[in-house]
């Protein structure tokens, strides 16, 4: 019998609404002892003995929207740590979970990292559809629908965290400017988000955000940036243009200001960003770092209005 | 025989690293007896240098219109992703394989391609098929996977299965040097504890369950 050895550390979202959480499960070939120590509301550690350091020390950057990041170092023969940086002050639990592999389970719960989102107005856009199938990409996967399956996980992760996410199509399909937007016209739509990809000249990829309408700049930053983070793709920048379609328009004009931004996380017209498309985990990751971004944004306004 | 599955996190394995060396270290010190190793084919290609840059990949007249009958999902949807698949496997299967193909679909029948054209072509990761960064790489299937898995089992000690498992519990054993069956390979690896994410966890130590261990 060989002692027991730590050989895995991950990082996932498990759960669903109200009881979705960020857990960290730290894995070994047996039993060890741990203790848990808070050094600051968004920092702590989890001091293992008695197991080996198996798994290689390594920083992981894991962005999931309440985890930043998470350290995992040897301190001793039979002794380790994991450093965890939180974005948020978040309750922490941890249990083990016995057989084999032993685990340990530590979790934040996530809802409260999102308190800001709930009860916004939001309009989710995604571009083209039915006859008008946007851009098309090097082995011919088309804008329209990869728009729609960003569109649709973002609208998903929306409702979970309580915000009144509305999308302009659900399916493939041609929808009228008129009824994609009367809802900013009509209802009390805070946010119009459109989703894109971008169709550039050979070589550029990666993510951009526009800003559509003034003031909307420091959304879009927040946005780009989660986007930028998590992919790990070039960042193509966040630039300002007021074109918007004409229906759009003039549901503002009648509704009065409300912020558009429009993100591009990946150029169809380039292959590598066109291979990525194809992975429903690259979708996934691209739907939380926007909606980490729009979180971003209304937790820094609630605090600047906290502050003023 | 039950088996329990263990994930093993490594560090990024590189172009020419000795397999069998990474088994070692992270395998080596906490198998026990009856334990086997479950290596994803993936990670062996990669140690074995056949992650192959795209833009080093000039795809011919027949990849490129060959490329354009598969699903874009799959794994043989780019040009340079079929072009390497004639090179490996010759322009006379894999256009053997595309007609068997077509039949196939007539009949409903799917991977009648990779039956015809070779098991083999079916381990290709096409572009962004392989975690960063060889996200800009296509990974041919691992040269010879049962003398890399009996190679390991003499030099470290442990059964070992090169293995292509994915999230929809498929699993392919391409190398097997003992210790365990295919079929059970099979079965424990079809929720694919390795995940197909960024997980980092390319091989599985599978450990027989025994009875009162405490490791049920």
């Amino acid at each position: 019998m060989t002692e027991p050895a730590i050989t895995n550390i991950r990082a996932s979202i498990t759960g669903e609404g109200a009881g979705e959480r960020s857990r960290i499960l730290i894995e070994a070939t047996g039993t060890f002892r741990y203790s848990l120590t808070a050094l600051s509301p968004t920092s702590g550690s989890i001091h293992i003995s008695g197991a080996v350091l198996g798994a290689p020390e390594e920083d992981i950057a894991v962005d999931d929207g309440l985890i930043s990041r998470l350290a995992i170092r040897r301190v001793g023969p039979e002794e380790a740590v994991v450093d965890i940086q939180l974005e948020l002050p978040a309750p922490v639990e941890a249990s083990t979970e016995p057989g084999l592999p032993f685990g340990l389970a530590v979790t934040f719960p996530r809802p409260a990292a999102y308190r800001w989102l709930a009860g916004k107005y939001i309009l989710i856009d995604p571009g083209h559809g039915g006859r008008d199938t946007g851009g098309r990409g090097p082995i011919n996967l088309l804008e329209k629908n990869l728009t729609l399956k960003i569109a649709r996980q973002v609208h998903q992760y929306l409702l979970g965290y309580g915000a009144n996410s509305t999308l302009t199509r659900a399916s493939d399909g041609n929808v009228p400017g008129v009824r994609r937007f009367g809802p900013v016209a009509l209802g009390r739509m805070e946010l119009v988000l459109l989703v894109h990809l971008g169709v550039e000249k050979k070589g550029t990829r990666g993510v951009r955000t526009v800003f559509r309408t003034q003031g909307a700049h420091d959304l879009a930053a927040a946005v780009n940036s989660r986007l930028v983070r998590k992919t790990g793709f070039p960042n193509r920048g966040v630039v300002g243009d007021s074109s918007l379609p004409p229906a759009l328009r003039r549901a503002l004009k009648f509704r009065g200001p409300v912020p558009v931004i429009e993100i591009e996380p990946a150029c169809i017209s380039d292959q590598l960003d066109e291979g990525w498309l194809r992975s429903p985990v690259f979708i996934e990751k691209v739907a939380l770092a926007t909606v980490n971004g729009l979180r971003d944004f209304y937790a820094a306004c609630e605090g600047k209005r906290a502050s003023s | 025989m039950s088996y329990a599955c263990i994930p093993i996190r490594t560090h990024l394995v590189r172009p020419g690293e000795d397999i069998a060396g990474v088994v070692e270290r992270y395998v080596g010190r906490i198998a026990e007896p009856g334990d086997v190793v479950a290596i994803s084919e993936s990670v062996v290609a990669i140690a074995q240098g056949r992650a192959i840059p795209y833009l080093n990949v000039r795809p011919g007249l027949a990849a490129r219109l060959l490329s354009r009958l598969p699903n874009k999902e799959g794994s043989m949807g780019t040009p340079q992703a079929m072009q390497l698949a004639i090179n490996e496997a010759g322009l006379p299967r894999v256009l053997l394989g595309v007609a068997a193909a077509g039949l196939g679909r007539l009949i409903g029948r799917r991977g009648v391609f990779f039956l015809v054209a070779g098991r083999d072509l079916a381990q290709i990761d096409d572009i962004a098929g392989t975690l960063p960064p060889y996200d800009d790489c296509i990974t041919l299937g691992p040269k010879d996977p049962a003398a890399v898995a009996r190679q390991i089992k003499e030099r470290v000690g442990i059964d070992t299965a090169i293995v292509d498992a994915n999230d929809i519990g498929k699993v392919d054993v391409l190398g097997l040097s003992g210790g365990i069956t295919v079929r059970e390979l099979e079965e424990l690896l079809a929720p694919n504890p390795a995940g197909n994410d960024d997980q980092k966890t390319p091989i599985v130590l599978l450990r027989p369950r025994r009875e009162g261990s405490g490791n049920d």
